[in-house]
Order: structure tokens, then sequence, then C-alpha cells
């Protein structure tokens, strides 16, 4: 596998150092991507899934599909239990939070991110991937320009929203609303 | 005996030649045995070459028994040079300047017996004529904005002109007038008066060569509108597929890329201006003339770029290195993002986030993207804060290293330096400190509106003073808009939004959930409030019926009215959770002048960037 990770400057095609007046110095500081994750110290109750990683992926998967969505962000996990569900936390190395929704028979009724960047979607989605990026694809061909994405579909309701560097949507499955749950609950 | 010198013989493919098998009777000197002819075997990497390109020639010599092998000559003698040269291989170079299509004769002979020799022949196409625009002062062309009245004038550099005939010159549409037209330049003399933007392109054409042409594109601004080195010429139009992939509410300018430090341009329209990110992303498909140097990794490997939207497409392709030339402004040798053709070869990592490369002017509905945003680099957050460089977190997804071959779906990010991530072209301009859109109000759907791109604030330009405008601190790069009981304190202004998108309990379209669909036209308002907590502006607005404006539009691309969701109407917590997004899309910009100042950068009498004024 070709190197994919650099602890040396990349080599610039021009010899100026900096090419932005207003940049602050460009010091490659090159964190190794384990020492870069920031591990904070939960006040709350902190639980660590010790599952057997599943095959299936978060939205439509059960509880265990958590953990490999974690594993794929390198991220660490917090899980919080509220009345109707557990609210599973996963703060990805590069910066993006993940919310998973467990119902209390431990399916995953609802995602929602936000972040610097858009997470691995087609991971978070897991089978409602593909219905989404149809839908999505034929929603920006229909607006003839960018904005959000709002996909109202009865099986599935995705929303992205914010700007560069600073995204956030969710997505769940409307008819999979545990008793007591609203839609409001997932953001 | 067969004497075959000379002839050539296709063998295995087209740049395999066997040429010259010469047998030999009994000549029994030089250590040959008598009765075994020697046999030359002569071969060429290419047969076609253009104006200072090499091949490689292997000579394979049979029977040779002093291994003495060949020595090498070509005809016609001069034109081009032979290097490397050992008793097996040489290297063919042609010359620079070719005046003529040319069959270059190579010739192996035998150093043994020097009677026995075999050829290859390699055809030399002519250098191409080709013309470069120049303004004053000699720097290439770009499109440039004058007022009513003005001159500008242009030299035309021709090379590879076999008899120095130079060009003639004319304008299209014929507004304006041209003077003082010799081989080599012309002066074009704008009217002294127009009512509108007007669009007029010079063009030169070589009289030794019709079909090679330069084109200058000047755009000649009415009285009361500010022209100048500073100032593009703003369109808002169907974009470059209009039958097929018509943009809407899409402002587009013509930008001048260049091989760094050299005057081989290209100019392209239809570049989409963005204030909500950083960096020029150029469709390679749009610039097919044009061979920017791309960035090496220093080991073989090339650093490719991704960046994704917020409907989740995305952009991908190499990082190269371009002087970025609007009007008067030069980016020099700054990283832009080559968006490829292929769309083999993407990490994962890239293309989870959702959708599609856009890599054609149909699925972009543009040639590029040119992301005059609030941040120098496409990795920063508001206060510099680097986000690709491993200084505070992982890298976010945006730089890969790639082999010659290719990236694979598995490869990831890696950590890169600011200097060398895709830069925001304005700050390396000379009014580097942000930019000003201007636009007239709309007051019905329309297929096109004129606007105005003026880089600098409060800057030694003197046309791009801040005036009375409303300046609004930001955080996280956003700003608070206060709209129906909401606060949603992550709103943003974007010229890259094709609408007004935000949370409320408006109709959706049915049949297209991006846009509202009111009854009827409803009036709106919502108060926009600096980070902080002042200052704050009352923004009035209307929603019209989308599916009408649409259905009705025959061939429109302006409308001030159109607007759409983001997100659940009232789920915006004060933790930020929830939809806090309100997103000031290209009809704000319409009737106002907006201020966007990059970060960090100094505006003189205000302070520094990152903000929004208005």
């Amino acid at each position: 596998m070709f190197c994919v990770y650099h602890n040396e400057p990349v080599l610039a095609l021009r010899p100026k150092e900096s090419g932005v007046n207003h940049m602050k110095s460009n010091s490659r500081t090159a964190l190794s991507r384990i020492s870069a994750l920031r591990i904070p110290r939960m006040s709350i109750a902190l639980l660590m899934l010790t599952l057997p990683l599943p095959a299936l992926a978060a939205l439509g998967g059960d509880v265990a599909s958590v953990h490999e969505d974690q594993a794929q962000m390198k991220g660490t996990l917090k899980t919080t239990e509220a009345t109707n569900y557990t609210l599973h936390e996963i703060k990805g190395a590069a910066g993006t939070l993940v919310r998973e929704y467990v119902s209390p028979s431990g399916d995953v009724f609802g995602v929602a991110w936000r972040g610097p960047a858009i997470p691995n979607l087609q991971q978070i989605l897991g089978s409602y991937f593909q219905t989404f990026s149809d839908a999505a694809q034929a929603q920006r061909a229909a607006r003839r320009g960018r904005g959000p994405i709002y996909i109202q579909q009865p099986g599935l309701i995705v929303e992205s929203t914010g700007h560069a560097r600073a995204f956030s949507g969710r997505a769940y499955d409307p008819g999979k609303l545990p008793q007591g749950v609203t839609a409001n609950d997932i953001r | 005996m067969t004497y075959g010198r000379g002839e050539n013989v296709r063998r295995f493919s087209a740049v395999v030649l066997v040429a010259g098998l010469v047998f030999l009777a009994a000549c029994g000197g030089n250590g040959t045995p008598a009765g075994v002819p020697i046999t030359i075997t002569l071969s060429a990497g290419a047969t076609s070459l253009n104006p200072g390109q090499s091949t490689g020639l292997t000579a394979a010599v049979a029977n040779d028994s002093s291994n003495k092998g060949v020595s090498w000559s070509v005809s016609p003698s001069g034109f081009g040079t032979l290097s490397n040269q050992t008793t097996t291989s040489a290297t063919y170079t042609a010359p620079t300047s070719v005046p003529t299509n040319t069959t270059v004769t190579i010739t192996a002979t035998s150093v043994a017996s020097p009677s026995v020799m075999a050829t290859v022949q390699i055809a030399v196409q002519t250098s191409a004529i080709t013309i470069s625009l120049l303004l004053s002062g000699g720097t290439p062309a770009a499109p440039q904005t004058i007022n009513q009245g003005g001159t500008i004038p242009v030299t035309a550099k021709v090379t590879n002109d076999p008899s120095n005939k130079g060009v003639s010159w004319n304008i299209s549409p014929q507004v304006g007038s041209l003077t003082g037209a010799t081989s080599t330049a012309v002066t074009y003399q704008a009217p002294s008066s127009v009512t509108s933007n007007t669009l007029v392109t010079v063009t030169a054409t070589s009289l030794a060569s019709s079909a090679t042409t330069a084109t200058l594109e000047i755009t000649v601004f009415p009285s009361g509108e500010v022209a100048g080195a500073n100032v593009a010429a703003l369109t808002v139009d169907a974009g470059p597929a209009p039958t097929t992939n018509a943009a809407a509410n899409t402002p587009f300018v013509s930008v001048t890329i260049c091989v760094p430090n050299t005057q081989t341009c290209q100019t392209v329209d239809h570049i989409e201006v963005d204030t909500g990110s950083s960096g020029l992303r150029i469709l390679q498909s749009a610039i097919p003339g044009l061979s920017l140097p791309t960035l090496s990794d220093g080991s073989g490997g090339t650093i490719y770029n991704c960046v994704q939207f917020l409907d989740t497409s995305y952009l991908w392709g190499p990082v190269g290195s371009a002087d970025i030339r609007i009007g008067g402004e030069v980016a020099g040798s700054a990283n832009v993002q080559i968006v490829s053709s292929s769309n083999s070869g993407i990490p994962t990592a890239c293309t989870n986030g959702g959708t599609i490369n856009e890599n054609t002017p149909q699925l972009l509905e543009a040639n590029g993207i040119i992301g005059v945003g609030l941040e120098p680099t496409d990795c920063f957050a508001q206060g510099l804060v680097n986000l690709c460089d491993g200084s505070v977190q992982s890298p976010l997804p945006f730089y890969f290293d790639c082999p010659s071959s290719g990236c694979g779906s598995t490869d990831t990010q890696i950590t890169i330096g600011a200097s060398n991530q895709v830069t925001n072209p304005v700050a390396l301009f000379s009014d580097g400190n942000g930019v000003i859109i201007q636009f007239p109000a709309v007051t019905s759907a329309d297929a096109t509106l004129s606007g105005s791109l003026i880089f600098g604030i409060n800057t030694a330009a003197g046309n791009n003073d801040l005036g009375t405008a409303t300046v609004f601190p930001l955080a996280g790069d956003s700003f608070i808009t206060e709209f129906s009981s909401q606060t949603l304190s992550a709103s943003f202004i974007d010229s890259g939004s094709n609408a007004l998108f935000f949370p409320s309990t408006i109709t959706v379209c049915a049949d297209n959930a991006s846009f509202y669909c009111p009854a009827g036209l409803t009036a709106e308002s919502a108060t926009n409030v600096g980070a902080g907590g002042s200052p704050s502006s009352i923004v009035t607005f209307n929603v019209d019926n989308a599916d009408s404006l649409f259905a009705n539009d025959g061939g429109d691309a302006v409308f001030g009215t159109l607007a759409g969701p983001e997100g659940t109407a009232n789920s915006c917590t004060s933790q930020g959770t929830g939809s806090c997004s309100f997103d000031w899309g290209l009809p704000f910009f319409f009737g106002r002048s907006v201020f966007t100042a990059i970060d960090g950068a100094t505006v003189s009498n205000v302070g520094s960037g990152p903000f929004w004024a208005y």
C-alpha cells in the first residue's frame, strides 16, 4: 500500500513558503492519528461497548452496528440513556460528531451529525444509503444550483444543512420511531 | 543476396519498426565470420513527435561477433539532436521550432561493417502558431472591465509565425471601435455611452493561419458603475449547458488561467463565484490545451484534493499550480484543484459523503468554481485554525497522496500544510482582503442579470469603500439570524447557494422538496445579528411559489423570490443542535453590495476579517 501519511512536509511547487499573507506559520506538527484524538473526560456515565463487530451498519441496523461506525470513524463513544431510547455519540478523529439513536428493542432508528466535514454517510445510513443517494442526485438536478438537502420520503427523512467546515444533518425512518419519541429528538 | 537497406517493416505495433535487414556476402574482415551476415533491427519508442519532444532509439545487432554495435546519424543533418548515444541506443529530440512538417531519418550503422545499416523514420509536426494577447506592461490579458468612453491597448505576441505576418483584429458585437491597428497591436475604444454592462470580445486572428485566434473579453460599464483593474463582470445566466442543465441563480465570472510565470493562458467562462468556499476548482475538460504542473509528493506521487458540498456531491482532482488572472489582479502560482475527468481511483473517504463527482459542465452547471469566501484556504476555520495540518485534529478528508497509478478506494487523508492547500486566490491578489459582490435589484424573473465582483475592501484602489455598510462579526464563520421566533445561530451569507434556505413552516413543493411553494407571493422578515449580539438589521424578503417560477420561466435563470427549506422549523436548540442555519443565498445579493472579508486580513478603519457587511 502506498504511503498514506506524511511526517515530512510535502514538497511545494513553488519556493514561496507562505502563499497567503494572512496565514499563520505553516508548522507541520504531524500528529499521529491516534495521538490527535481528543478523549474527553465524561462527567456522565460512560460505557465503552465491547460487542463483536456486526455486518450491518447504522441506520436500520442493530445496536452493535454503532460499534462499527465508531471503528470506521476512529472515534470515541459516549452512551447516554434517555427515557425512550439510548443515545450513542461518536466523536470522530476528524472532529465530526455522530449521534445514533437506538430503540429499546435495539434498532438504530435515527442518526444526526455535526462537524467540519460530512461523515461517512455510506457507513451511517447503511441500507438506506442508496435511496438517499438517488434522491439527493435527483434533488440536485431539480434544484438547478447548490443548496441543502431536504429529502422527505415515506420511509426516509434526510436533512443536510450548514456550510463549509460547519455541516450538520440528520436522517431517520419516520415509521420506526419508538413510542414516545418525536422527530425533534433526533438532532 | 538480398540488400534490404532502407526498407522499413512494421512489426507488432506502429511504434516498433524493423529496418534495413542487410545481408552480406562473404566478408571476412573485422572479426565477422565469413558467410554469417550482421543484421541490425532498429526501433523507436515513437515515430511521431511534436516540437521539443524526445524518443528513445534501440538497435539490436545480430552476428556482431566483436560487439562493436552501431554509430548514429540523423537526416536532415542538424534537425534535432541525438543524445545519450551508446553502441545500442540513443535518444532523439526534435527541434523546438519546426517551420514545416518534416520527416527525419535516423540511421544506425554497424561499426564492424559500415556498409550495414538500418533506418527509422520519425515524423515531426510543425510548431503551431500561437497568439498571446498582452496588456500594457506585457501582462497576459485577462477579462477586463472599463467605464464607457475608456480605452484599452492590446498587443499580440505571435510565435512560430513563419513570415511574421502577425494578426488582424476585430470586435464582436460592434460596440465601440478599434483604433491604431497594426499587425501586432490595437487599442479598443469603448463607446461614449452604454445603457448596461456590455460584453465586447476583441479577437486577434493569425494572418498566416486563420484558424488560430486569441480573444480578450472586455465589459463596458455604464455611467454610475465602477469599472477598473480590481473589478470583474458578473453574469447570472443558465450556465454552460443551458439547454440540458440550466443553472438558476448562479453568478458566473470569466477567469484567465495560466501556466505559472508564462504567457501560456486560457480564459474560461462560466466559473461560479462562491463566497461559501475557498479556492479555484477548474474542470480538467475546460482547459484542454493547458498543462498545469501538479503538486508532487516528492517521491513520484501526486497530491489530490477532495471537496464535499452541502448537497453531498464532491469534486476530485490533483492540486495544480496556476497564475489566476481577473482584470488586473493576479494570484501567482496559486494552488488550484484540477477536477479530474475520470471517475476512477477516488478514495472512499472522498466519495462516502454521498453522491457524485460533478466533473462535467452538465453536472456542475459551471466550468469551475472560484471560492472567494471567508478563509484563505479550503482547510481553515475561523481564527485561522488549520484543520488539515494535524495541529488540532486528524486532518479532514480533503487531501490524498496518490501514486502515479492513482489512488485506491481505501487510501486515507494526509496531513498537509497551508502552503500546499488549495488557496483562495483573492488572498494572493494585490487587493487581497476580501470581495464585494454587487447586483441590481430583481423585480421579476429574468434570463440574465449583470453585476460586479470587486476585489479588496477599503484598499488603495479607492472604489471598494465600506461606506455606511453594517459590519457583522462572526463566530465559527457564522452569524445569527432571528426568524419566526427561531434564533438561528449558524446562519451565513453564500453566493454559492441558489436560493434563500431556512427552516420554516411554509409549504414545501410537492415535486421539488428543495423549494417552498406558498399559495402566492409571501412577505417575510428576519433580523441578522452579529456574533456576540450586535449589530442587528432587519431584512425583508418575498417568497414565491417555486413551481410557478420554474414552470413559467421560459429560459429564465434569475429568480429573486426563490426560497426553500433548510432542515425542520423550530428544531434549533440553544446548544446549536437541530436546524440552526439561515442560508442567505444569491437572492440576498440582489439590490445590495455584500462584503466578504477574509479571516485574518486587515481592513483599514474596521480591523480584520472575517466579517460580512452590507
